[in-house]
């Protein structure tokens, strides 16, 4: 018959101890015994020293069933004892016998403790120093050791999530677990409960309360007493399948486990000071984790149980897993490694060796990546310190060279700064600030107009006073245009310096010339308004001094140059002056506000007066440019927020522009493309731009980029519009160009068509002939010609600005 | 006994939310780089990870139900592109699962669609909604990226569900009208303000839908979705790419010259877009504009070589292209780079531009060689022509190029090559009935006499050129030699029988037109080495293979001319004006006499007049 065997087996010493318990027969009862294994290297298996096996107990009546052993130390010996608690279970008694061994020697047992409970023992059994044998029955915590005289309890009651030793001085035994509070308070409390001095703490310097649910078992890894505070390394497993690190309390970090219900957590020291954090599972699984990575290493399943121990005699820790085996041997199927150099097998098939998960792997793709940077890096400095020396050494040696052309009254050449690689600090340039042409006089001489005045009207905002003058120039080569009132002509005639600012009128493209009066223009180029567009002169001036005056009716002059009188050399332009009208100013109206826009108070209007009144704010307010940028991201909807969010208004005349109803401030903006826009702010003074400015900023994404223009790029066209501007100049006036009188010849030749037919014809021959030599070598027309060419410049730079302005952004 | 209070998940959350902005001001720092690191975008990936794991390492619960879901988000966000939908659906499952916990509902099933449903009425006017609504846009976005826009229908009209039931349910208003909260917390940081990720989505799923349309052939209806995109908030290649739809749904639709200005559009917008370069190569080709053709080719080339240079990797968190599904991937693919190379040079030497042509095909069997790949055995895994055929065009080049010692290596290659696989001669037996397997491998070396014909018969015509007659002859018998190995036994072999397929036809027609090429050449040389006989017999095989071809009979009435039979010189003169050679189409190596300009029978023609007039008189 063959013996039930219940084989126990526990690290001693880098030995197996393995603990048998044989029922042989009802009537002869059970016998625990042990025996020492040890690892032979040169046969790679374990192999008994001693045959025979030595007994611990023997008992002819009851059942016998090996609960638990462990190594615990043994304070009178003060040193680490193998500890067996049996149980003995008399049939038709309902009690438990328990007997606590503890092996002395290789053959002998000593008995530490017995007692009879009337239950089996079932939560948290262990054994730690004493050896003192603690368990956990329904929140009551028992021990028993052989100092104390039979079972003890606990005085307080408490859910047990770990028992065990803290490498402390003065305490050491430590329960840890949630304490069931009196019933007036409904929180529990997590507690650590010293078994020596009945202390209790808060448990929150081991493992946050918010664990307590989940932590299925627990491991102190390191803890001392600081300040009366402990700090501490502790390795929780937790039901939700993760393996968690807390350092005093903190989660450090986090591993996830491939399995459910954890047992216990050990920890093996292998070598390279690598610890493996090693986590039994129930139904045999085990799963092995890097310390200091804190990721899977590797798993195992079907093990039976795990030893761990220096069974192989090099000085660090293995595991010795024992896997299911059918045979009788106890250690028949084994794995005995430390994951680095030492790996025996036995009795298992190759198949099942280490499988190291892809974690592992990666760790060591990592490591040598950061070798590599490390590396790398090492060069970069080495280069850059070799460097450093060339440069000292030539430094040295100019020095030594100054030095003997010194000595030898030499003199010394001082190589430049560009041969020595050096960049100045300032840059040394030039001051060639382009002076403004000054308007040398003004000659009142009038001129009968080259201009055509249409209407002259006047708006007053704040201090200042606005005029325009919508007028149609009729002769092309009307230049710098400007305009100015003439205070009292019965006094000293003053003439009040304003600001102008051309604009076309209707307000629809807006081509702005701004800068400081005289405005120059170029709308001679512009063979669309050659003809006869209006223009609209829109001069900025100081209302004060026209009021103090007294004067209410002030005569408009308008000053411009052109370019009629060939004569002259190009530079000196006859600057001529013209009467345009005058306007009346009453201190009336203003204070009631008549000459106030109205367009800012109704965004609606669609009225010549409300087009004034643009053109009046747009001479009136400053104007900044603001590129906004997206590089990979359309933009936002810029519109919209102005919209929406300042609550700007659409003006009705010009939907490009946004009004400010409360304040005087207008905004346009212009998309060129989904990525690119240019936002023209005008406004009254620098704080109103900040503002805006910050609000604008703070809507943008971070994507967006915001840089302010010196003039928008769009008014200067792009680089290709001002080309394909060239071009169409050079195809489309070209033909203009050409002398074209053959309509007339054609003519000619017809009328002369009479007598003498070959005279005729002969003349005729010779018409036609000198007719296709001008084809083929075309007279031009001088002024024509002068003027395209001009034209052309005009292009030209137009193009050379643009790609100047494209430029830095290539 | 000290105990202290209960604060501690408060502190938990302080702490673990300043760990989450830490990782994401990582994150930001490290993308407003030029370059971003790689490492940094894992590491932060791997950080806001653990973070995760702690945080749901312990009971869900409301007070850090806030914390929780926006640091899911973000690890999902991150975690896109480090690991696959599938698995990061399976975290936001159980994301939403401890979600639920924590509002203390359960919910058996894990069925993403109950699961959402559950959620969104747990949470219907919380304070957690933003957040919610976070995982909400994860949700999306993943069932987008699986192109499971049903899902995200239904999804997005149960966010949407305080509206009137009875409107019907469509997508496109369904994104349009969606209310999502989208307000932003700054004590917890996100990767990516949700906002933003909306619109992403919004426009993505627009995109998407227009794809679909596009594969269901409603070119129309995928117009109007793109147009709507087109006027969505969108990442600058997306916008370009959503141009290139347009183009091609245009092209789809008949409309070339609309398909052109919107590849035109996608490549301002984005000059990394190569679809819509490829494409309008494709248009112009359609179009017959051979130089523009080339014009796109080759800037798609030069593109494509820019771009492998410089190793591209993802610059934003969520990239649009693997949002939009994989139909648009595939859609907007564009060929491998020799393809484009060949494509390129092919079409150079096709429309007469040869000295381009040639330095393309010098280029591709460079690459080619330098990927070391077998001549004969690398199969036709892309849609490149097979490698013998590429050599056979690069050595017609050369050839027409005047570089006839180049041609004559580069044919060498080719015979040196398919030298092990010529069979003794291929029967190709129309009765006997075939498998396909079989008629694969007759094909297959109907291919190899093909190619080791071809390549001695423009080996012959290279040394034709060097003047060198004897070796032209030698090369010109062997092409004989080689192509006869194939014969049929139908006399009628034109005619599709079982078995034989088109592609059979195909090559028996190049086959006799290779054949009646040699057979003239030979002719031709004979006759310069004045073997008038050994001329007319091949002349006369050459004219039975390739019936009213004029070049050979101009040479036959030559021929006959000096072999002093003038009567019937005079009728193949005849015959020669009347019959309009046919057409046939020969691969680009085999089209040595394209046109009749080919040689200058002027002399032959003033002395076939003057027999003429001299008859006539």
């Amino acid at each position: 018959m063959a013996a039930e065997r219940h084989i126990k087996m526990l690290a001693v010493k880098g030995e197996v101890l393995a603990f048998q318990c044989k029922t042989r027969d009802h009537r002869k009862g059970s016998e625990v015994s042990f025996q020492s294994l040890s690892f032979n290297r040169d046969s790679q298996s374990f192999s008994v020293r001693d045959r025979t096996s030595s007994p611990i107990h023997k008992d002819s009546s009851a059942e016998m069933v090996i609960v638990h052993c462990c190594s615990a130390l043994d304070v009178q010996q003060r040193q680490k004892v193998p500890c067996v608690l049996l149980r003995l279970c008399k049939k038709r008694t309902s009690a438990f016998r328990y007997k606590l061994y503890s092996i002395c020697t290789s053959t002998d047992a000593k008995l530490q403790a017995e007692f009879v409970l009337p239950y089996e023992i079932r939560d948290n059994i262990s054994i730690v120093r004493g050896p003192t044998f603690i368990w956990s029955h329904e929140n009551a915590v028992f021990y028993v050791s052989s100092q104390t005289a039979g079972v003890k309890e606990l005085p307080i009651s408490i859910r047990v999530n770990f028992i065990g030793e803290l490498p402390l001085r003065q305490r050491k035994i430590v329960i840890q677990g949630a304490q069931n509070a009196p019933s007036d308070q409904p929180n529990v409390q997590n507690v650590l409960y010293f078994i020596e001095d009945g202390r209790c703490f808060n448990s929150a310097c081991f493992v946050p309360d918010a664990y307590s649910s989940v932590i299925q078992c627990m491991m102190v890894f390191s803890a001392e007493e600081v300040d009366s505070d402990l700090r501490s390394a502790v390795l929780v497993a937790t039901s939700m399948k993760q393996l968690v690190l807390f350092e005093s309390g903190l989660p450090r970090d986090v591993c996830l486990l491939p399995y459910e219900q954890p047992m216990n957590i050990q920890i093996v020291n292998t070598l390279k000071n690598d610890c493996l954090v090693v986590v039994t599972f129930s139904q045999g699984n085990v799963c092995t984790v890097w310390k200091d990575t804190f990721q899977v290493a590797c798993c195992w399943t079907g093990v039976r149980q795990l030893l761990i121990d220096d069974f192989v005699g090099c000085g660090t820790d293995q595991m010795l897993l024992v896997f299911e085996s059918s045979s009788e041997e106890p250690l028949s199927s084994f794995l005995l490694t430390d994951l680095c150099a030492i790996t025996y097998s036995c009795g298992r098939s190759d198949d099942e060796e280490l499988n190291a998960s892809d974690a592992a792997q990666e760790n060591h793709l990592l490591t040598v990546q950061a070798l590599e940077s490390r590396l790398q890096s090492g060069l970069n400095v080495l280069e850059d310190l070799q460097r450093d020396v060339a440069v000292k050494d030539r430094l040295l040696q100019q020095s030594l060279v100054a030095l003997n052309d010194l000595v030898s009254g030499r003199e010394h050449f001082i190589s430049s700064p560009q041969q020595e690689g050096l960049v100045s600090l300032w840059e040394d340039d030039d001051d060639d600030d382009p002076g403004d042409e000054e308007d040398h006089g003004m000659q009142t001489e009038c001129a009968e107009g080259a201009l055509k005045v249409h209407r002259v009207w006047r708006r007053f905002i704040g201090q200042s006073l606005i005029f325009g003058v919508v007028l149609t120039t009729t002769n092309t080569s009307v230049t710098n245009i400007s305009a100015s009132v003439v205070l009292d002509s019965r006094q000293s005639a003053a003439v009040m310096n304003t600001k102008t600012v051309i604009l076309p009128f209707p307000a629809s493209d807006a081509s702005v010339a701004h800068g400081p009066s005289p405005v120059k223009i170029r709308r001679s180029d512009c063979s669309a308004n050659s003809g006869g567009s209006r223009l609209a002169l829109v001069a900025v001036t100081e209302a004060a001094p026209l009021l103090t005056s007294g004067s209410v009716r002030c005569p408009i002059m308008l000053h411009y140059s052109t370019k009629e009188s060939s004569g002259s050399p190009a530079g000196e332009k006859a600057r001529l002056s013209q009467h345009c009208g005058q306007i009346s100013l009453d201190l009336k109206d203003i204070s009631m506000g008549k000459l106030h826009p109205r367009l800012l108070r109704d965004c609606k209007l669609n009225t010549d007066e409300a087009r004034e009144d643009l053109l009046s704010l747009m001479a009136l307010l400053d104007v900044c440019f603001f590129l906004v940028e997206c590089l990979d991201h359309t933009l936002a909807d810029v519109q919209g927020w102005l919209q929406e969010s300042l609550r700007f208004e659409r003006l009705e005349i010009d939907p490009s522009f946004t009004a400010d109803p409360t304040g005087i401030r207008l905004v346009r903006w212009e998309q060129n493309s989904p990525f690119q826009g240019i936002l023209s702010v005008y406004c009254r003074d620098e704080l109103s731009l900040l503002h805006f400015l910050h609000s604008l900023c703070d809507f943008l994404p971070v994507s967006h980029d915001i840089q302010p223009l010196e003039r928008p790029r769009s008014l200067a066209g792009s680089l290709a519009q001002t080309l394909q501007m060239e071009i169409q100049t050079v195809t489309q006036d070209l033909c203009s160009v050409l002398r074209s009188d053959e309509g007339a010849r054609r003519e000619e030749a017809e009328s002369h068509a009479s007598s003498q037919p070959i005279q005729t014809l002969r003349e005729e021959w010779l018409k036609e002939r000198g007719r296709y030599n001008e084809r083929l070598r075309p007279l031009l027309d001088e002024t024509r010609y002068s003027r395209l060419i001009e034209r052309m410049i005009h292009r030209q730079l137009d193009a050379d600005e643009a790609a100047l302005m494209e430029a830095p952004c290539l | 006994m000290t105990v202290e209070g209960k604060f501690e998940s408060d502190e938990e959350v302080d702490r673990w939310s300043e760990e989450n902005n830490n990782i994401i001001v990582t994150w930001k720092q490290n993308e407003r780089g030029l370059e971003p690191n790689q490492n940094v975008r894992k590491r932060c990936c791997l950080e806001s990870l653990k973070l995760l794991q702690k945080i749901q390492g312990i009971p869900a619960a409301t007070e850090r139900l806030k914390l929780e879901m926006t640091v899911s988000y973000n690890t999902f966000l991150f975690s896109l592109s480090f690991s696959n939908a599938s698995e990061i659906e399976e975290s936001l499952t159980h994301s939403l699962l401890r979600v639920l916990e924590a509002a203390g509902s359960q919910v058996s099933s894990s069925d993403p669609v109950r699961l959402w449903k559950a959620v969104l009425q747990t949470f219907g006017t919380s304070v957690y909604v933003p957040y919610v609504h976070k995982l909400l846009l994860i949700q999306w976005m993943l069932w987008l990226m699986q192109c499971q826009l049903e899902k995200v229908l239904t999804l997005l009209t149960q966010t949407n569900h305080k509206r009137e039931h009875s409107a019907p349910v469509n997508l496109q208003t369904e994104t349009r009208n969606l209310a999502l909260s989208m307000e932003e917390d700054s004590s917890l940081m996100v990767a990516m303000a949700a906002k933003d990720l909306k619109d992403l989505l919004h426009i993505c799923t627009v995109v998407c839908q227009g794809v679909e349309q596009m594969k269901m052939e409603k070119y129309s209806e995928a117009l109007e979705a793109f147009q709507e995109a087109k006027g969505l908030p969108s990442p600058r290649s997306l916008l370009a790419q959503i141009h290139t739809l347009t183009g091609q749904s245009f092209a789809k639709l008949g409309q070339p010259h609309c398909a052109l200005h919107f590849y035109r559009k996608a490549v301002e917008v984005d000059c990394a877009c190569h679809s819509a370069l490829y494409q309008s190569a494709l248009v112009f080709r359609q179009l017959g504009n051979p130089k523009a053709e080339m014009e796109a080719l080759r800037l798609l080339y030069s593109a494509v070589q820019l771009q492998s240079d410089k190793s591209s990797s993802s610059t934003s968190l969520v990239c649009p292209a693997t949002l939009s599904g994989e139909q648009m991937t595939f859609i907007s693919r564009i060929p491998s780079p020799s393809l484009i190379l060949h494509s390129l040079a092919h079409t150079c030497v096709f429309n007469g531009s040869i000295s381009d042509g040639v330095e393309y095909y010098l280029d591709l069997l460079a690459s080619l060689q330098s990927d070391g790949k077998d001549l004969i055995l690398t199969g036709n895994g892309t849609s490149l022509p097979r490698i013998p055929v590429v050599y056979l065009e690069a050595a017609f080049a050369l050839l027409k190029a005047e570089r006839y010692s180049d041609a004559l290596v580069v044919c060498e290659e080719v015979i040196t090559s398919t030298l092990d696989f010529i069979p003794e001669r291929v029967l190709l037996d129309a009765d006997e009935k075939q498998n396909v397997a079989d008629s694969d491998v007759v094909l297959e070396n109907v291919d190899f006499v093909l190619w080791a014909g071809a390549a001695h018969l423009l080996q012959a015509q290279a040394h034709w050129k060097l003047k060198d007659t004897k070796e032209a002859i030698t090369n010109f018998t062997r092409a004989i030699n080689h192509l006869v190995k194939v014969f049929s036994k139908q006399k009628d072999w034109k005619q599709k029988y079982l078995g034989n397929t088109e592609a059979m036809v195909e090559r028996m027609v190049i086959l006799e037109a290779a054949k009646g090429q040699a057979l003239a050449g030979r002719g031709l040389c004979f006759l310069e080495r004045g073997q008038l006989k050994e001329a007319l017999r091949d002349l006369h095989l050459s004219l039975q293979m390739t019936p009213g071809c004029k070049n050979i009979k101009m040479w036959l009435t030559e021929v006959l001319w000096r072999l002093d039979r003038k009567e019937e010189a005079l009728t193949h003169w005849r015959e020669a004006d009347r019959d309009a050679p046919k057409s046939v189409i020969l691969p680009l190596y085999l089209q040595l006499w394209p046109d009749d300009t080919a040689f200058d029978f002027s002399d032959l023609k003033k002395k076939m007049e003057e027999y003429v007039q001299a008859k006539t008189t």
